[in-house]
């Protein structure tokens, strides 16, 4: 960045050498390149540039070296093309900088060409009833919709029964435990349970359990749990 | 008719409208379009109209007269966009008058890395990017935005255009473009 601001008043490295080939009051020819070489490497050498423009101006500068080269050492059948090329992009790039000041007092002169800020766009303010629409199309949608609902409205209403079950429950075996001293697992369960009903009265045991309410003994795997009160 | 229709889709469309888009809704020919184009342009773009068509890479829009841009700016309170830096207007130039025109043709007739100052210009709008399907590159036109902020209905007002459009010699020079870009 810091070569930008000391290169700042020139665009790049065809407008530096426009001006110092116009400081010398010369035209645009190899000889005249070949002339303003010295200066040109001088102003690089100010600059402490990186980057893709530092590269630019160091290929003029190797050109004009190439071109003053040629000047002084005149070399048969060497490609012309390359030096001359210089000359000529300089004197097209020195056209689009003239030109440029047209455009640059044209965007100064407030001129400006202002468009329609906003299309009028069509608002529909009265109320449009859709192609179709009819109280049972109406009636026939809700209970689609809660049909839709279903499921999850079954979800909770199972969640919050288990916690209430499981509560429950529990101060049951516990009322139950006060009067006996001990019995079994399935005599809590009775006859008639559910799935839900076996985990929901184990979860009240195991929390008895750990409320060192109950003691728990069970012989094998899946047998009967005997259950005593804590004295 | 056509011509009435056409005008009356510009004023009430308010944005830029591309010329294919109203031959296909009236199903015409490029040529009989162009003919009710020029009509409209012929009516509204001179000095006493305060509405001017401007026209611009297949898109034409209503606009208002660039001698009314003082009053209008101060009626609207519009803000006075920043200038142009150097780099910007050259740039900017090269494009105006060669677009559309790939990358390393503006480098080559600005001699210098223009990849920032065109993000730049894209952001700020004043350029529009675009793949050129038979050259493979991006070329850049300016746009309509920066037509409108130098009160040009056509490039074509701009001095010399035609002489620096279409030029042998720049062509010529455009075309010894180095191939070994290492970029």
């Amino acid at each position: 960045m810091s070569f930008e601001v000391a290169l700042e008043q020139f665009s790049g490295p065809f407008e530096l050498l426009l001006q110092l080939i116009e400081q010398e009051e010369l035209s645009i020819t190899d000889v005249s390149l070949s002339r303003v070489t010295e200066s040109f490497l001088q102003h690089i050498d100010k600059t402490e540039a990186t980057g893709d423009e530092l590269a630019d101006f160091l290929l003029v500068a190797t050109k004009l070296l190439l071109i003053k080269s040629r000047i002084l050492l005149p070399v048969k059948d060497a490609e012309e093309e390359d030096t001359s090329n210089l000359a000529l992009q300089l004197k097209m790039y020195k056209e689009f900088a003239e030109l440029s000041k047209h455009i640059e007092k044209q965007f100064n002169a407030n001129v400006e060409l202002f468009p329609r800020e906003k299309a009028d766009v069509i608002v529909q303010t009265e109320l449009v009833i859709p192609d179709g629409l009819s109280v049972i199309a109406m009636e026939i949608s809700f209970s689609k919709l809660l049909k839709h609902l279903e499921p999850f409205f079954k979800l909770q209403h199972v969640a919050m029964e288990r916690v209430m079950s499981v509560k429950e429950r529990l101060q049951e075996i516990r009322e139950a435990i006060m009067e006996r001293a001990r019995f079994s697992f399935r005599e809590i369960l009775g006859s008639g349970h559910t799935k839900v009903d076996v985990v929901i009265s184990f979860l009240a045991l195991l929390e008895l359990v750990k409320q060192r309410v109950v003691n728990v003994v069970q012989s094998d795997s899946f047998s009967d749990i005997d259950i005593h009160r804590v004295d | 008719m056509l011509t009435t229709n056409i005008e009356a889709i510009l004023f009430a469309a308010a944005k830029p409208i591309s010329k294919e888009q109203l031959r296909k809704q009236f199903e015409i020919s490029p040529e009989v379009l162009e003919e009710s184009v020029a009509d409209i342009q012929n009516r509204y773009n001179n000095a006493t109209s305060g509405i001017h068509l401007l026209e611009h890479e297949g898109k034409v829009q209503f606009v208002t007269n660039p001698d009314a841009a003082e009053s209008v700016t101060t009626f609207l309170k519009k803000d006075a966009t920043s200038p142009l830096t150097k780099p910007s207007l050259e740039t900017l130039t090269v494009i105006a008058y060669r677009g559309p025109v790939t990358r390393p043709e503006i480098e080559q007739i600005r001699g210098v890395n223009c990849g920032i100052i065109l993000r730049n210009l894209l952001i700020r709008g004043f350029i529009e990017e675009e793949q050129d399907k038979t050259k493979l590159q991006m070329v850049y036109t300016v746009s309509m935005d920066f037509m409108r902020k130098l009160g040009l209905t056509h490039l074509e007002e701009l001095p010399q255009f035609e002489a620096f459009h279409e030029n042998k010699s720049i062509d010529q020079l455009l075309k010894d473009l180095p191939t070994d870009d290492v970029v």
